[in-house]
């Protein structure tokens, strides 16, 4: 009896602790960020650096949530994200069940020059980009943004997805086909409802690089009404006064949607975890 | 079930609010006033957006409203709005639409957008902007409407004019002209036994002081600049200029950077890091605003920067007791001009117009209240703004200030001097031999390799 | 004329909407750099001169050119081993049965993944600053450290504390992808084998990694060329510096295009760069990725 208590113990209290130190070192940036954003300006810089605020005020989120441009900035993420993962996951979905079921003539060299896109580092792509939607007429449009976004999400999505739906076994989609079920009904009604995970993964990742997405934003986005959150934020700096204040608070406001629609989203890839686990 | 229907409805939403949305350029508004009408007929959207009545201009402009887009920087955001309204009372027919852009990436999209012939009618510019703006064909050559409008050049100082001058012509006009000067702690002074209304007035008084500072009160005794490169620069800038040296010969065409008084100069400056250690541990990463920062909070006795940081001191430290002075000298004192310029772009809907602002701006009336700092217009000096005696030190800079070599490839050569020095501060070169490096690599670009 | 079979027609009608989006908006920015790397631009002059493989040689021959390769394998080997490493472990812990609160403790893990990039890169940077920043003053009342570590601008430290901020960053995608593949191990294979008498350990490396190695492996591979590519990090908190020292690639090429507008240059580095991860991925996707998929 004994020593299965102390089993227990040398089993859970390291695994817990070492998930306690992973999130201490996950979350303490965002909790120096939350700190800071209740100081008022002559508390942001002191030496040595003092952790809690002696004043603390809500003036920094006053002016970020009601004097600033992060409400518009705010819809338009909201806008691009949103249409981005959408599209995303129309065009993936099949592509990653194509790439993962069906071996067809030059897939493997197709696959991997999905990935030719992801081979120049952005700052390389800005230039030619912006001639193309320029030429295409859709610098500082919403539209411009999502397109720019599309040639990153896509070919990650394409791969996630593919990987997904290959640990899927085949049987259930077999013994579809037998049923006479066609080919779409296979991919929607059998295949689908299974990769409920690699679906929600697949579509947090895109719409989270989608809303911090910032060198295309800055360079195809010219008007407050098309700007994105993370442009918005970088205007707290001015070219010689940083505005840590505001700029904290607004990092808070900025970062909220996204830990929500995680949490959200928590509850279906949960769901869908424990599913496969019986369905083992 | 519930779920694919949820997913559709999703999937409505997202559509419609595309389609509603659409393009951002129909959407905006003009002008910051508010609600007031525009007929943009040369706008090329198809001037639906705003869907408003007829502006009902009044004026020789045949009834023509012109909306001219004006690139800003966001610091302007509190000024701006107020002199565009006071400029479309005065110029009925002229509309103008601001967009502020944050410092960071600044030059890089502009530079993208002008490249593209794809920016605004009218663009604010740093000083050095603008040369290679205009050498690159991206800048209007506003020359004949200042001699249409009888602008007059000599109320400019000498030293802006140079920046907006490229071929012999004007390309914009200066507005704001700045140059630095010292920020010294009083307490520390007295608490490390030197006179607090005494700052150093020569660079090795300064030294002397910071050894000082450091052994009595073990503070460090000045901000330097080891990372931004255009802070670097300008520090290290000021010093070969006040030695007699220079970056580049007479007509630009190598580099200056070998002679012994830039050798000399740049040598000190490197000491002051290295050998007499005057500068805090963090210098490589502090670029002028964390050093006032550190100044604020009192972790470092002197730094040198412009007049805007006169406020922003105050207001992170209130209690801070601290006093403006030249720049100390060496052999002379040369400090370097900064500012920033307004200028027309090649793709101005109507150059005129555009003028028009850019001359309103520029004028001895409207530039101290645009400009975060001086005014370019001599006319201006006396300016209410400029009275109080912190900021003396910076306007009397302002007469000795010296313009920086006009040509396109200044950030450049800024760029390789600052690569090359950074490892002389970190001790991996010595200084002449960096700057050896530097110079071949500055020669060969002006060479045009 | 091959015939097309069946499997063809369908694997194409699945893919290709998402292909030919893609080759639309890559075709033009991938030539266009392409053509660019062989030519010489004067911005100032407006004139383009074909140089052939002359800026290739320029590459080479420029001492940081060869620097930022080095610096670049070295920092993607780093963040890819440390990030797949930490995410295993995290999702491996989190994935024990008797582990209460999962969804808290994924949630707060999440947090850098789900933080927009510049922020949290800034206050890192902030955090890193030896005078104002929270990083020195804990390590020095811990007493770990004497004597302030200047994080960003050390030649020995600035790389690390970029790597430390991209592992910071990367980690939970890593948690949340292997956790998912984590769950498709058959409950029964484990338990079958401990009551065999095994070993977790050997449980681990029979059993489970073998139904997570396709995750794993398309993990690693996407983590590579991301972090080969990687820009705002390093440029945020060190700029490359000091003197070169934590310059990657994309920074020369950055500092080339945009500092010194010379495109050309630019094209090249970003040619190398390209064909550099091109080559390993076509080695790793060959080799790594098809055994695992006999596996």
């Amino acid at each position: 009896m004994r020593s299965k208590r102390w089993k227990k113990i040398f089993t859970f209290a390291p695994v817990y602790v070492f998930l306690l130190g992973l999130v201490f070192f996950s979350v303490f940036p965002s909790l120096w960020m939350f700190l800071t954003s209740i100081k008022p300006p002559n508390e942001v810089f002191t030496t040595p650096p003092r952790y809690w605020a002696e004043n603390p005020t809500l003036d920094n989120y006053n002016r970020v949530l009601f004097e600033s441009r992060i409400p518009r900035a705010f819809l338009n993420s909201t806008l691009v994200s949103a249409a981005t993962g959408l599209i995303t996951l129309l065009l993936a979905l099949p592509a990653g069940y194509g790439f993962a079921r069906y071996r067809f003539t030059g897939a493997g060299l197709l696959s991997t020059s999905l990935l030719f896109g992801q081979m120049l580092p952005a700052v390389v792509l800005v230039i030619p980009l912006y001639i193309v939607l320029n030429k295409l007429d859709l610098i500082d449009t919403h539209a411009g943004l999502i397109i720019a976004n599309l040639s990153v999400t896509i070919p990650v999505a394409v791969m996630m997805m593919r990987s997904y739906i290959e640990s899927v076994p085949r049987e259930l989609e077999e013994a579809a086909k037998i049923d006479g079920v066609g080919n779409i009904g296979v991919l929607v009604r059998i295949v689908m409802p299974v990769s409920i995970p690699g679906i929600v993964a697949v579509s947090i990742f895109t719409v989270i690089h989608a809303w911090e997405e910032f060198l295309y934003a800055l360079n195809f986005a010219n008007s407050a009404a098309v700007k994105t959150l993370p442009i918005t934020l970088a205007e707290f700096s001015g070219q010689f006064k940083i505005d840590w204040g505001g700029m904290m608070s607004a990092a808070v406001v900025i970062s909220l949607p996204v830990l929500l629609l995680f949490l959200i989203c928590n509850k279906y890839f949960v769901k869908g975890l424990s599913d496969g686990a019986v369905k083992g | 079930m519930k779920k694919r229907f949820a997913v559709l409805l999703v999937f409505a939403l997202i559509f419609s609010l595309l389609v509603a949305c659409g393009g951002g350029k129909e959407s905006s508004n003009s002008g910051e006033g508010g609600g007031t009408d525009t007929s943009s007929s040369s706008t090329g959207s198809g001037g639906s957006g705003t869907g408003t009545a007829d502006s009902g201009s009044s004026g020789g402009d045949g009834g023509k409203t012109v909306e001219l887009t004006y690139w800003d920087g966001t610091w302007a955001e509190e000024i701006t709005p107020e002199l565009v309204k006071e400029f479309e009372a005065q110029n009925p027919g002229i509309k103008i639409k601001v967009e502020y852009f944050p410092w960071d990436g600044m030059y890089d999209k502009f530079l993208v957008a002008l490249r593209n012939d794809n920016g605004p009618d009218i663009i604010n510019m740093a000083v050095d902007w603008t040369v290679p703006f205009a050498a690159m064909g991206k800048l209007q050559n506003i020359t004949p409407f200042i001699e249409q409008y009888g602008v007059d050049m000599n109320d400019f100082y000498e030293g802006p004019l140079k920046t907006v001058t490229y071929n012999g012509q004007y390309y914009a006009l200066p507005y704001r002209s700045e140059a630095n000067a010292l920020y010294y702690n009083k307490k520390i002074f007295a608490d490390a036994g030197l006179d607090p209304e005494q700052p150093p007035a020569t660079w090795d008084e300064l030294i002397e002081f910071s050894k000082q500072i450091k052994e009595k009160t073990g503070i460090a005794g000045f901000g330097q600049s080891g990372s931004e490169f255009g802070n670097f620069t300008a520090q290290l800038y000021y010093l070969i200029y006040s030695n007699g040296g220079s970056v580049l010969n007479e007509d630009y065409t190598k580099s200056a950077l070998t002679s012994p008084e830039a050798v000399e100069a740049a040598q000190i400056f490197v000491d002051m890091y290295r050998k007499h250690k005057i500068s805090p541990d963090s210098t490589m990463e502090n670029n002028n605003t964390v050093n006032r920062n550190l100044f604020a909070s009192e972790k470092v006795a002197m730094f040198i920067s412009g007049n805007y940081d006169v406020a922003a001191v105050r207001e992170a430290n209130p209690d801070l007791d601290f006093g403006t002075a030249l720049q100390p000298a060496l052999a002379e004192r040369k400090p370097i001009l900064g500012g920033w310029n307004a200028g027309v772009t090649n793709t101005a809907k109507d150059a005129e117009a555009a003028f028009k602002f850019v001359n309103f701006l520029a004028s001895p009336e409207i530039s101290p209240r645009y400009s975060l700092t001086f005014s370019s217009r001599k006319s201006a000096a006396g300016h209410e703004k400029y009275k109080a005696p912190e900021f003396q030190p910076f306007l009397e800079s302002l007469n000795y200030a010296q313009a920086m070599p006009p040509i396109p490839q200044w950030t450049q050569i800024k760029q390789i001097v600052y690569n090359h020095m950074q490892s002389a501060m970190i001790g991996d070169r010595t200084v002449e031999q960096a700057l050896q490096d530097a110079s071949k690599e500055i020669d060969a670009l002006l060479a045009g390799n | 004329m091959k015939k097309w079979s069946l499997t063809d027609r369908i694997g194409y009608a699945y893919t290709a909407p998402a292909l030919a989006v893609v080759a639309l908006l890559m075709a033009f920015p991938l030539l266009y750099t392409f053509m660019l790397s062989f030519q010489k631009n004067d911005v100032f002059a407006n004139e383009t001169k074909f140089v052939g493989l002359r800026q290739f040689a320029r590459l080479f021959e420029d001492p940081v050119f060869v620097l930022a390769i080095r610096n670049t394998v070295v920092w993607t080997a780093a963040c890819v081993a440390f990030q797949f490493l930490l995410g295993l472990l995290a999702a491996v812990a989190i994935n024990q049965e008797f582990v209460k609160g999962k969804t808290v403790i994924r949630l707060l893990i999440m947090v850098p993944w789900v933080l927009p990039g510049i922020v949290g890169v800034q206050t890192w940077k902030w955090s890193y600053h030896p005078d104002f920043g929270i990083i020195n003053h804990a390590l020095k009342s811990l007493g770990i450290i004497s004597h302030d570590i200047t994080w960003t601008s050390g030649s020995s430290t600035a790389l690390l504390s970029a790597i430390i901020v991209n592992v910071w960053k990367m980690f939970p995608f890593v948690m949340l992808m292997l956790e998912a593949a984590l769950q498709s191990v058959p409950k029964e294979l484990k338990e079958a084998a401990y009551v065999d008498g095994a070993r977790p350990l050997r449980i681990f490396f029979a059993v489970t990694m073998p139904h997570i190695m396709m995750t794993s492996l398309t993990v690693i591979l996407l983590l590579t060329i991301w972090t080969f590519n990687a820009f705002t990090f390093i440029f945020a908190l060190t700029a490359g510096g000091p003197a070169h020292k934590s310059e990657i690639l994309s920074l020369y090429i950055y500092r080339q295009g945009f500092q010194n507008l010379n495109f050309g240059l630019a094209s090249a580095a970003s040619v190398v760069l390209f064909l550099l991860t091109m080559a390993f991925s076509l080695v790793y996707i060959r080799f790594f990725m098809r055994k695992g998929e006999e596996a």
